[in-house]
């Protein structure tokens, strides 16, 4: 019912595992980003989807649509804002054939590459991931920089849930007006609150013997080379048909 | 009001934590809830105020079955409250004022709320200005206990009051769930305190493996220790 991030990695069973992922993970956003056709950022879609859901199943994978919301707004505005031959006019706004390929193009580059990389965040512990990268030779100061970002976002979602939770039970949302008021009590609180658990998560972890190196356990073996190297294939075929 | 949990089953994930329960809190009384860590206690107290919801089996408010009624559960939430166990998970607003005022604000009973004589009932005058986040462990226990009175709730269910406060402030506690009592609140509350169930409680109940695996109006020291818990904590002393 309940599972969090960490529990959905530990038990998570993907056909590739070890930094042979995080290496295949990220040489396929680099295709997918780039991607010269929609069919080829449907093909890596796809292809992930189905890992990702062999490694976790389809529930923790509805976390997906979260960055996708966001992307919402952003599109919203790309729709009215490009120019071109009209197709449908709201009153000052007018929606053009430039704008509409644009958000598609968006849509599915952006979409594609969040399911890329959901394979690897919903089936590899942060740990891991920042052990290869470490050991790839991006600089520790990117990769602490990484971890910080990583542990302040991880940290919003968990304020954010604890306080609805705590809202509910003293009747936060039983009617809009209240929905409304605690929605703005819980946003202006939630800053103060995730700076205040980050600078203790710090605290917590320089007592432990952090000194701007966060300890990291890369799985030693890779596993899945075939596939990998299979999936490669395929993406780099579709670019050159 | 009572509180009635019929053979209620709940599990996170993979792990089952009631399995069949069995327990009734009945009106104008203080009962206790014993259980060793991670018996189930707080998931057995959470489904009285509705965050949680039993997996199969009844849980009943006066009677009455909680279901997913929007109506219902916020007559529920506003005569049923709950103080949760850690106060950082009840705490929500920047100041001690904004966030005893939350409740009463929601269940439209703001005007009739003295938000500082409430604050002075837990020990806490003038601190309304303060940001919670701020505070001591037992500071902010109080503060979301005082989140929780300005409701003026008919039962009031405590996950483990007294963890984390000093011997002054558990004794403190003794007093305003007396008080509490004389006003005509019932009260739910856990503890792995025995010495404290057995001063505060009418009744005590024991969580273990899942079921209720004993009640009585007192609890003796054997049947304690074969059930794990801790008999010293209050009495030694
Ligand atoms: N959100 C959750 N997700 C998964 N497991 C959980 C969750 N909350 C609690 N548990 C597990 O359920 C079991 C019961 O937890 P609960 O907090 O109800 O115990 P408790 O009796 O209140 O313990 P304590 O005396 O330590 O407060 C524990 O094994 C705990 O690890
Ligand atoms: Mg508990």
């Amino acid at each position: 019912m309940h599972k969090t991030l960490e529990g959905v990695q530990q038990s998570a069973t993907p056909a590739i595992r070890g930094p042979l992922q995080v290496y295949l993970v990220v040489l396929a956003l680099g295709l997918t980003v780039t991607a010269p056709s929609r069919l080829a950022q449907v093909i890596a879609a796809a292809v992930f989807l189905g890992l990702a859901i062999d490694a976790v199943g389809v529930r923790p994978l509805r976390w997906l649509a979260v960055p996708v919301f966001f992307l919402i707004p952003g599109l919203a505005i790309i729709l009215v804002t490009t120019p071109g031959h009209g197709l449908i006019e709201f009153g000052p706004l007018t929606i053009t054939q430039g704008g509409v390929k644009t958000v598609l193009d968006t849509l599915t580059r952006s979409g594609a590459s969040i399911i890329v990389l959901g394979f690897l965040i919903a089936s590899t512990p942060v740990s891991t991931v920042i052990a290869t990268l470490r050991r790839a030779g991006l600089p520790s100061v990117l990769v602490e920089l990484l971890l910080y970002v990583y542990r302040a976002i991880g940290t919003v979602f968990v304020e954010a849930e604890r306080m609805q939770t705590a809202a509910k039970a003293r009747v936060g949302y039983s009617n809009r007006r209240a929905k409304i008021r605690t929605t703005k009590l819980i946003a202006s609180t939630l800053f103060l609150r995730t700076i205040d658990r980050v600078t203790h998560l710090d605290e917590a972890m320089r007592a432990r013997g952090y000194a701007g190196k966060a300890p990291a356990t890369a799985e030693a073996e890779s596993h899945g080379y075939g596939l990998s190297i299979g999936i490669l294939a395929v993406l780099l075929g579709v670019r050159i048909l | 009001m009572t509180l009635v949990a019929e053979d209620v089953r709940f599990a996170y994930a993979d792990r089952d934590v009631l399995q069949g329960v069995d327990f009734t809190a009945l009106e104008g009384e203080v009962t206790a809830l014993l259980g060793p860590n991670g018996a189930g206690k707080s998931t057995l107290l959470k489904h009285f105020n509705g965050l949680l919801r039993p997996d199969s089996g009844r849980i009943l408010v006066d009677g009455n079955r909680i279901t997913d009624d929007q109506a219902q559960l916020r007559e529920i939430r506003s005569r049923v409250g709950f103080v949760f166990q850690n106060p950082e998970n009840q705490l929500l607003a920047p100041t001690v004022r904004q966030d005893v005022s939350f409740g009463p604000r929601n269940i439209d009973t703001a005007d009739e709320v003295d938000i500082e004589a409430t604050l002075a009932r837990v020990g806490l005058d003038g601190a309304g200005n303060r940001h919670p986040h701020t505070m001591s462990n037992g500071e902010q226990k109080r503060v979301a206990l005082a989140g929780v009175l300005a409701m003026d709730p008919d039962y009031i269910v405590m996950d483990e009051p007294t963890a984390g406060l000093d011997g002054a402030g558990a004794e403190r506690f003794v007093g305003l769930i007396e008080e509490l009592v004389d006003a005509g609140v019932s009260i739910l509350l856990s503890t792995h305190h025995v010495g404290f169930g057995k001063a505060v409680a009418d009744r005590l109940a024991v969580l273990k493996g899942g079921q209720i695996v004993y009640e009585g109006d007192t609890i003796g020291r054997d049947t304690a220790d074969r059930y794990g818990l801790r008999t010293w904590a209050l009495e030694r002393r």
